[in-house]
């Protein structure tokens, strides 16, 4: 689970506009639903995260959304049920622009050098204070 | 992550290649690092990218840019693995673009740019160490640096003129 200042606030924030489409509701919507009323600009900042949820708009919330306040928490990591890991190739298509056989190539190669490299060795080496001489 | 941590972190790494330079050797420290280097056509512009798993992480960077170019992104993709930047969960591939700020409005609210500026910082602390820069400026044996002396120096150190000027600027030696 995120449990990182700048991870959780926007964790939960896209936990809450998935739920809020689901139930077809706009933010101007929830913005009156809560007590106090917020206004949608404050909504559209809860689900970016860049304004931090308080309980009783967490708890109002899952009211609202008819489900348990622990739903609109961050998934947890260990359990990755929520959000299945992607693979390297997903990613690649996602994230960059290249043509499809060139993604193919390139993610065939980086899952091939991944299962070779040995990062945890290195990281033991960079931790080391002693010096070659 | 408080910039003197940034930098102690880059000068540990760096000091014992600052005998043998400049220029830095970036490939070694990645690879003694256990971080294989790739190179490869990423698109237009794409810098780098940093590709870890449970199995282990690797730097790709674009094989369209300029050497010194590279040399800068593999720095600073050391600098997020050094630095344990963590991106999203389940994520595996973190990319920088040409500007190394990313773009997408919802992660910079998750922090991403302030990862990026500590990247940017390691890599110019590993490229350009204070020591290895001041002894540099100091035997050229002016007070005030002119325009041929920061390309000389950016030569030295394999580095672009510009992140050479910038690194100067912030030693106040410019």
């Amino acid at each position: 689970m995120a449990t990182v200042l700048e991870d959780v606030y926007p964790a939960i924030g896209r936990r809450i506009q998935q739920k809020r489409r689901e139930r077809e509701l706009t933010q101007e919507q929830i913005g009156r639903l809560l007590v106090p009323p917020v206004t949608r600009a404050s909504v559209a900042n809860i689900e970016t995260g860049k304004q931090r949820l308080l309980v009783h708009t967490w708890l109002q919330l899952a009211a609202i959304f008819d489900v348990g306040p622990e739903a609109l928490l961050p998934p947890s990591e260990v359990s990755g049920t929520e959000q299945p890991a992607q693979t390297i190739e997903q990613e690649l298509r996602q994230k960059l622009e290249l043509p499809d056989l060139a993604t193919r190539k390139l993610a065939k190669r980086l899952e091939a050098g991944l299962a070779k490299s040995e990062w945890t060795v290195g990281l033991q080496k960079m931790t080391s204070s002693r010096r070659p001489r | 992550m408080s910039v003197m941590a940034v930098r102690r972190l880059a000068l540990r790494l760096t000091e014992r290649y600052a005998a043998e330079g400049p220029p830095i050797d970036v490939g070694r420290i990645a690879a003694e690092l256990g971080l294989e280097v790739v190179c490869a056509d990423l698109g237009a512009g794409v810098s780098g990218l940093l590709v870890a798993s449970s199995q282990g992480a690797q730097i790709c960077v674009n094989e369209t840019d300029h050497p010194k170019r590279r040399r800068f992104t593999i720095a600073h993709e050391v600098g997020h693995h050094v630095l344990r930047h963590q991106f999203t969960p389940g994520e595996h591939v973190h990319v920088d673009r040409g500007n190394f700020i990313s773009q997408r409005s919802p992660r910079s609210a998750a922090g991403v740019d302030r990862k990026e500026i500590e990247a940017n910082q390691f890599a110019a602390h590993l490229l350009m160490p204070d020591d290895l820069v001041r002894r540099h400026v100091e035997s050229l044996g002016s007070l005030s640096l002119v325009d041929w002396q920061v390309a000389k120096l950016a030569e030295k150190f394999d580095v672009s003129e510009q992140a050479m000027t910038i690194r100067l600027t912030t030693m106040g030696l410019l």
